[in-house]
Formats: structure tokens, C-alpha cells, sequence
């Protein structure tokens, strides 16, 4: 016997799950949201950039409080400190996160989603056929309750166990997961419009150290490396590294640290009753670890589906995996361009990836009003190692 | 501030419970339940894997080069 019914539970109220929460409930499905922290966006682990306004826009309207600063320009400083600078008016936007997270939560709560903090999903549960709910305890009083769904969405971002549990993925390589860590620096020289990207192997073997300015002299500075090319030092270690050279003596705040998921996307995304979305389903861009936006995205499809298969009385594998198949169709086709890029990207030496930012720097068209053209980033690659050009035949000529 | 579990070491001053150790452990023996990370050293592979992606260098499980 189960202690509580609803059509659908959503496992994790960030981005992708508060977003999914809300439109199951504003189409009037019984909804469940839960959160195992204790306040909802709390504590920050991001660093809080994302792509244009207008494109999170065609999800939620943005109050003023939630921008901390609009990005109009950018740089990236090469391993050998040469700087590539370009000009784009509203290319995007440092959100407060924590703000971020909890409007979405509170718009989901709105739409009748009925929001539980502190509650930790311990367990899916399933019949015969298809996964039909969850095994909670609330962390307040220790209590263990099960709620059944007809849908189930893991949206339990990182550290999600959920697809897991779905059978969807096993644990990540190290490589799959960038190590980051962020200061938040006061009193640094810095252009409050200006977001700047440092490569190579001294600051972020694997990934990039960033500034992202909050307001004038304030900025996350942070730095994101692949595991399994840092030598055995941490993210913080590359972190001290970095700040020592780009802002020395500058105050420091917050710290927050944490893994990204850069993996290649998920072969299927749906189980039966069950479906994965946004970072724990790989949403994140494997190039930049962006997420946002992505999730935002993947949400909107999971809910879309979701509220169908519940509308037909079919909530099988087949059915759901119309998610996985939208998905593959918009974001998820450009995300597969990006995770080549990306693995050759990255994995070159300082002197290599000297020469591709000298030439992405002369390709025109590479960005682009939503962000960067993975095309053009693989075709800049494909240039200069025209071996790859077999790997990638399969990932242009698909879908 | 150093805790042992059999042979995982979790430094707490330096963890953070970001749940990168959770995202790559294969035996599900980190896991980030509310705000704080739980161990469960019994389900340990081990692989090592979770030291690797430690972001602040608070943990230490056994597989480790």
C-alpha cells in the first residue's frame, strides 16, 4: 500500500525539476516536487553564467534581481596568454543563482506542484512493468513514506542516483565529471561586462579557469579541470593557482566547489514511468558545462511528454521515449557536436590549442546569437587533424 | 575532524558536499543525503575513482594511485 498517490513526482527542484514540476501541475496533473536540501537554491553550485536573456526568457520572465550583470563582451586568453577578444551585445547574463532557483521553485508551487524540502529519495519503487513511484524519508523527522507516480522524473542533477537506479546510466568516468571550484573576489580589476575564458594546462588542464563579473570589482573566478589530467591536484589547488596570477590580494568570499557533468548524452532518456532531465540526464553542453538553458529545454520536452503518455494511459517505455527522441532532435544534436569537440578540444597540448584558438579567432560565423557554433569549432579541429573528420562522419550524417 | 570508514577518509572541514564523489562512485557508497555526504564504506569497490574527482581534496578511498 502506498501512503500517497500523484501522477507525477519529480526528484530534485532545480532548474530542470522545478520546471518540469511546474508544467505537469499548470496541465493539471497532481504533482510532487522534492528537494533533499533544506532550502531550496541553497548553497550556490554554479558558476552562474548563461547564454542570452531572451533565451531563458522563453521559459520564465527574468525580474531584475535575478541578473546580477549582462554580458557584452568576452575574452579567451590562451595557454601562451594571448588574448582573443569579441564584441556582442547581450551574449549573455550572470544570474543569481540562488534567486534563480527558488523563483522557479516558487513558480512551480504556483501552478499547484505541491513543493517538499528536506525530503530524500531513497529508493524508486516498481511492479512488474514500469517504475510506479518513490521511497521518501523526510529528513525533518526521520519518517519513511512511499508516493507513487505514473511518472517519475529524475531531475537530481550531479550526483543523481535516480537514472541510475532507471538503469539509464552507471556512475561517471572521472573524465565525465569536471572538478570546479570558485571564488567569489571583491576588489578586482574587472569590465562588469566582460566574461573572460583562460586555457591550458597551468590553470585547467582539461577545462577552463573563468571570470564571471557580478558587478563592478566583484566576479566569480573559478576553474573546472578533467579529473583525470590534473596530476593529482585538485580543483582548488589550480584554483589558488589561477587567482594568484590573475587577481592576487583580491578579498575573497564564498567558495563553492563542485562537478559538472560533461558526458556524452544518454542513449534513451525514458524508462517506463520513469524519465531522466537536465543534468542528471546529461543535458549540460559537454563543451562549456553549461546547463541552464539546456535543462530549461529538457524540461519543457519531458514535461510535454509526460503530460501526454498520462493524458493516453500509456506511460511505457515506448511511449515516454518520445522525450528521448525530441530531445535528440533540438538540443541533444547539437550537445553530441559539442562532446567531439570537446574531447579533442581539451585533450590537446598547450601548443596545439595555441594554433586552434589562433584560428577560430579568424572563423567568422562562429558565434552565434544563442552562443557558439559547434560546427565551426569542429571544422576548425577537423582542419588541423584531419583524422577526425572519420570519427565525426557518423555524428553529422545521424538524425 | 578526519573520519575513517574502514579505508574512505573524509576530511569534513574540507568537504563541501558538492556530490562529485557521489556522481562517479560505481558502488553508490557516497551519497549526499540533505546537506550532509553519507558513507557507506560497505558498498566500497574499490576504485579510487571518488578521491580523483574531489574538488577540495577532502576525500581519500582506497583504489587511490
Amino acid at each position: 500500500m502506498l501512503d500517497e498517490n500523484f501522477e507525477v513526482v519529480v526528484i530534485g527542484a532545480g532548474p530542470a525539476g522545478s520546471r518540469t514540476a511546474a508544467l505537469t501541475a499548470r496541465a493539471g496533473l497532481s504533482t510532487l516536487l522534492l528537494e533533499k536540501r533544506k532550502k531550496i537554491g541553497f548553497p550556490v553550485r554554479c558558476a552562474e553564467g548563461i547564454g542570452p536573456r531572451e533565451e531563458v526568457e522563453r521559459f520564465l520572465d527574468l525580474d531584475d534581481d535575478l541578473i546580477s550583470s549582462t554580458i557584452d563582451r568576452f575574452a579567451v586568453v590562451s595557454p601562451g596568454g594571448r588574448r582573443f577578444e569579441a564584441e556582442k551585445r547581450g551574449i549573455g547574463f550572470i544570474v543569481d543563482r540562488e534567486l534563480f532557483d527558488r523563483r522557479l521553485a516558487d513558480l512551480a508551487a504556483e501552478a499547484g506542484a505541491e513543493v517538499r524540502t528536506s525530503h530524500q529519495v531513497t529508493g524508486l519503487l516498481r511492479n512488474d512493468h514500469r517504475f510506479t513511484g518513490v521511497e521518501v524519508t523526510d529528513l525533518g523527522s526521520g519518517r519513511s513514506y512511499t508516493a507513487g507516480a505514473l511518472v517519475t522524473a529524475g531531475a537530481d542533477g550531479v550526483e543523481s542516483i535516480s537514472p541510475r537506479w532507471a538503469g539509464l546510466k552507471g556512475a561517471y568516468r572521472p573524465r565525465e565529471v569536471m572538478s570546479g571550484a570558485q571564488y567569489l573576489i571583491d576588489g578586482m580589476e574587472t569590465d562588469d561586462r566582460k566574461i573572460e575564458f583562460h586555457l591550458g594546462r597551468r590553470f585547467a588542464p582539461g577545462g577552463y579557469a573563468w571570470v564571471f563579473p557580478k558587478r563592478p570589482g566583484t566576479a566569480n573566478v573559478g576553474v573546472g579541470v578533467n579529473p583525470e589530467m590534473a596530476g593529482g591536484l585538485n580543483a582548488v589547488d589550480y584554483l589558488e593557482r589561477f587567482i594568484k596570477s590573475r587577481c592576487p590580494g583580491a578579498g575573497r568570499g564564498r567558495l563553492v566547489v563542485g562537478g559538472t557533468v560533461v558526458a556524452r548524452g544518454l542513449p534513451s532518456l525514458a524508462a517506463g514511468g520513469f524519465i531522466a532531465v537536465g543534468e542528471a540526464a546529461n543535458q549540460n553542453n559537454p563543451f562549456s558545462g553549461g546547463g541552464i538553458i539546456n535543462a530549461l529545454e529538457g524540461a519543457d520536452l519531458a514535461a510535454e511528454t509526460a503530460v501526454e503518455a498520462i493524458r493516453e494511459g500509456d506511460v511505457s517505455a515506448r511511449s515516454l521515449g518520445r522525450y528521448t527522441k525530441k530531445w535528440k532532435k533540438s538540443t541533444g544534436r547539437a550537445n553530441e557536436l559539442f562532446w567531439h569537440a570537446a574531447r579533442s578540444f581539451y585533450a590537446m597540448e598547450d601548443d596545439e590549442m595555441e594554433k586552434i584558438i589562433a584560428k577560430l579567432k579568424d572563423t567568422p560565423g562562429l558565434i552565434t546569437d544563442t552562443g557558439v557554433d559547434p560546427l565551426r569549432i569542429l571544422r576548425v579541429l577537423v582542419s588541423t587533424r584531419p583524422g577526425l573528420v572519420f570519427r565525426l562522419v557518423p555524428a553529422l550524417v545521424k538524425r | 575532524m578526519k573520519e575513517a570508514h574502514s579505508e574512505i577518509d573524509i576530511d569534513r572541514g574540507k568537504c563541501i558536499v558538492c556530490g562529485a564523489c557521489s556522481a562517479v562512485c560505481p558502488g553508490e557508497a557516497l551519497i549526499i543525503e540533505g546537506m550532509t555526504l553519507r558513507v557507506y564504506p560497505e558498498r566500497c569497490r574499490p576504485c579510487g575513482q571518488a578521491a580523483l574527482v574531489c574538488p577540495t581534496g577532502a576525500l581519500h578511498c582506497p583504489g587511490e594511485e
